[in-house]
């Protein structure tokens, strides 16, 4: 048998092996792993030494784009402890606009320090952008054994950049 | 040694030889040759890479339970698996819910069968990837066999493929069984889009030898948006895969071979049947294949004996049985598909308890009364047909009539989009539409047919006419005219409907791409630039896919771009690379001394083609999980918003 027949039949028989054991039907081994490990989340707590969070945010729209895009710079938290699996939310609203979006964030021990906050963007078509700044409201808000500990909640300007 | 044991070497033998010839047989009638089998995998590999289990519409819920009721034995859908029957494009009829593209279903079954075996022994999650590497595998083998370097192509193959589903596994989540359906949808698909891009392969190679057939086959899934829709659960490829076999049968029906399996009149004969099969995919689309090749076929044949016409009308008829099979199921009447039926709305307060009565159907056109009397028992049938073809012709004209009176519609369908408010505020407030030329910008070099048909128009003048005669003699050229004349029925019927939302690359059109990429084909100023610089073109491809890829992803993520800036920033550099590619294959094509930069820009644009796929796939459009657990693990550090 040539080497090249050889290693076309071991790599067949390596991937179906692998493919076969860990499946339903032989079961030996599961190869996959859940995405998220979802135990125990939002149990925990921890304490906060330093929060930072942007004053300003912009709506931009950008090249060839005419829609509009809510680009909110991240925050950072520095945990001085954690315990468990707390959650962090991150939100931004522009009441004007009947707008808000918030990020919640997992963290687990292995955290402790500097974290980092985002918000995913959003898009405005055009015709819903129609001042030059809007006026929001931007908030960190800490969970954890079914309390509520607000971090951060101050106002954000949001400037228009056309 | 005993009788027994010299039977049994006998009969594997036999076995044997029998299954060579029947792999032998199946893969000239698939692929043609070794190097179409090879563009096959090279295409399923590459549409692999970006393969996202999940929908990307909400009318692909409509086919994943439509796809389950007819496992099940019955074309009604009771409960959906996935959405609600409210998605569009389930139809109500007599109080139950339908689907639509029964074609594609039924051609789906095969699918959802192997993968439903093969789920009940694999861990899907695990099972993906393990195809993917056996796909890598078998083409690397198939390479080293077309290339004569089988043992170091094998070796790297194997070597890629184990390296990978280690890679793969070492990351892989779990996917649940209840996707089945989803990934039947999806790998035939795949398969169709694959099998497009043979034919195309198939196609010029007949005309213009294996290299530009080559390019041109891998182009069709690896450079046009037919590699976007590959694995999206839609029409689309599938009535393009057929479209390429129309066109290709029509190319073989004009020549007098000995070498295929079919006659010149069965290529013929073929062609027809597959416009039936295109019909039970879309009755709308269908028509407009067989209207184009109708338009094209008759005028041009060698000859159009009542015989040979009888038996087109009857492969055409026996095609369509299945349409009019899964019609009458569904509406009652096999010229009523679904799609003219009311689509489905749950009871409200308003109209009642029960599902409302379909309001759809033939309109109540009625024929002339002065019909001759012994076509009055089949009076139903003509005023369905007819109302089929007025609705059909009212469209088409109103397309031409816009195409005349509004030539701005031309412009921002296939050169440059623009924003139109109603139909960003469509597609969660992001401009994600893209002109035809925006979204494969090797479209600019289609430019280059004007001076070309201007010369050979002058040629043509100078040697004192040349009809329809020299039209029949030349395969070649009553092709094209096939080609051309689909190209323009799709563009006309559909651009009324432009601009419109959830089209990305104008999917209508989809057939246009594959046209398009003929046309380019078809130029012998193009042909000429890339056999005299077919290495100046590949690396220029290999390195605009290499490193423009990265160059353009650490833009966009840079910049953090929105998902309609990034496919416009797309859009404004394909346009770019379009215009100059369009200047130069002009030039190409008055001066040869073009064809250096024309072969650079050629494999720039078609570059910028394969990075919007490969950039859609992995950060744009990012929806359920990925088949590849290793690029799930890279997309999310390249997600755009």
């Amino acid at each position: 048998m040539s080497l090249a027949r050889a290693a076309v039949l071991a790599t067949v028989a390596v991937i179906a092996l692998t493919t076969l054991v860990s499946g339903p039907l032989v079961g030996a081994v599961d190869l996959t792993t859940e995405r998220y490990d979802a135990t125990g989340l939002g149990q925990g707590n921890a304490t906060v030494s330093a929060v930072e969070a942007p004053e300003t945010a912009r709506l931009d729209s950008g090249v060839g784009a005419a829609e509009f895009y809510l680009k909110v710079p991240d925050a950072t938290v520095t945990f001085e402890s954690i315990t468990g699996k707390p959650t962090v939310s991150y939100k931004i609203s522009i009441d004007e606009l009947g707008y808000s979006r918030g990020t919640t964030h997992f963290f687990a021990e292995s955290d402790v320090g500097l974290a980092t906050l985002s918000i995913a963007q959003d898009s405005f078509a055009r015709s819903e952008i129609t001042a030059e700044s809007y006026d929001g409201q931007l908030s960190i808000t800490l969970r954890g054994n079914g309390t509520k500990q607000v971090l951060y909640d101050e106002p954000i300007t949001v400037e228009v950049d056309r | 040694m005993s009788t027994a044991t010299a039977g049994w070497r006998r009969r594997t033998r036999w076995l044997r030889q029998r299954s060579a010839t029947a792999r032998r047989v199946c893969l000239r009638v698939l692929f043609g040759d070794r190097v179409g089998l090879v563009v096959f995998l090279a295409c399923l590999c590459f549409v692999g890479l970006f393969w996202r289990v999940g929908t990307f519409i909400n009318d692909n819920h409509t086919l994943i339970n439509a796809l389950v009721a007819l496992s099940e034995g019955h074309l009604y859908i009771e409960d959906p698996v996935i959405g609600t029957l409210e998605a569009p494009g389930t139809y109500l009829h007599d109080g139950r819910a339908y689907g639509r593209n029964y074609g594609q279903l039924v051609y789906t079954l095969p699918f959802l069968w192997g993968i439903q075996a093969l789920a009940t022994v694999a861990d899907l999650g695990v099972l993906l990837p393990a195809l993917w590497s056996l796909l890598v595998l078998a083409l690397a083998v198939q390479i080293g066999r077309v290339t004569d370097h089988e043992r170091l192509a094998t070796l790297l193959g194997a070597g890629v493929a184990l390296i990978a589903f280690a890679a793969n596994v070492a990351v892989a989540h779990p996917v649940q069984t209840r996707v089945v359906p989803l990934l039947a949808l999806q790998a035939s698909a795949a398969v169709a889009a694959g099998l497009t891009a043979v034919l195309v392969y198939r196609l010029l190679g007949r005309m213009h030898g294996t290299r530009i057939a080559v390019a041109g086959g891998l182009a069709t899934v690896v450079v046009s948006p037919v590699g976007f829709w590959a694995t999206v659960p839609k029409r689309h490829v599938y009535v393009v895969a057929l479209g390429a076999g129309i066109v290709y049968a029509f190319y073989r029906s004009r020549h007098r071979e000995t070498d295929g399996f079919l006659s010149a009149t069965g290529f013929r004969l073929l062609a027809y049947v597959l416009v039936g099969a295109a019909t039970w995919v879309n009755g709308a689309e269908g028509l407009l294949l067989l209207v184009g090749l109708v338009v094209v076929d008759l005028p041009t044949a060698s000859s159009n004996d009542a015989r040979t016409l009888v038996l087109i009308g009857v492969a055409l008829t026996l095609s369509l049985l299945p349409f009019f099979a899964t019609n009458t199921l569904v509406s009652g009447h096999p010229l009523r598909p679904p799609e003219v039926l009311s689509p489905f709305s749950y009871p409200t307060a308003e109209n009642g308890t029960a599902p409302s009565a379909s309001q759809g159907g033939p309109s109540s056109d009625t024929l002339d009364p002065n019909l001759p009397p012994f076509l009055g028992r089949f009076e139903p049938l003509l005023v369905a047909i007819s109302a089929a073809f007025s609705r059909f012709s009212d469209q088409f004209e109103h397309g031409v009539r816009l195409a005349v009176t509004e030539p701005g519609k031309i412009l921002h369908t296939f050169v440059r989009g623009r924003y139109v408010e109603d139909v960003v505020v469509d597609d969660h407030s992001q401009s994600v539409s893209l002109a035809v030329t925006e979204a494969m910008p090797l479209a600019g070099a289609l430019v280059g047919l004007v001076p070309a048909l201007v010369a050979s128009g002058r040629r043509t003048i100078a040697e004192r006419g040349q009809s329809l005669s020299g039209v029949r003699g030349s395969p070649s050229t009553a092709t094209d005219g096939l080609v051309v004349a689909v190209a323009i029925l799709f563009a006309m019927f559909y651009l009324p409907s432009f601009p419109l939302n959830a089209q990305v690359t104008a999917r209508y059109l989809l057939i246009l791409y594959p046209s398009v990429l003929y046309g380019i084909a078809r130029q012998s100023a193009v042909r000429r630039a890339l056999e005299t610089n077919w290495n100046r073109s590949i690396w220029a491809y290999a390195c605009g896919v290499l490193l423009g890829t990265q160059l353009l992803l650490a833009v966009v993520v840079g910049s953090a771009f929105g998902r309609g800036q990034a496919i416009q920033f797309h859009a404004w550099l394909g346009l770019g690379a379009a215009s100059l590619l369009a200047a130069v294959t002009v030039g190409s094509t008055l001066d040869d001394r073009f064809d250096p930069i024309l072969a650079v820009l050629l494999g720039i644009a078609a570059a910028l083609g394969t990075s919007f796929l490969l950039l859609s796939g992995i950060s744009y459009f990012q929806y359920g999980q990925y088949a590849l657990p290793v690029v799930e693990t890279i997309s999310r550090h390249v997600a755009v918003g």
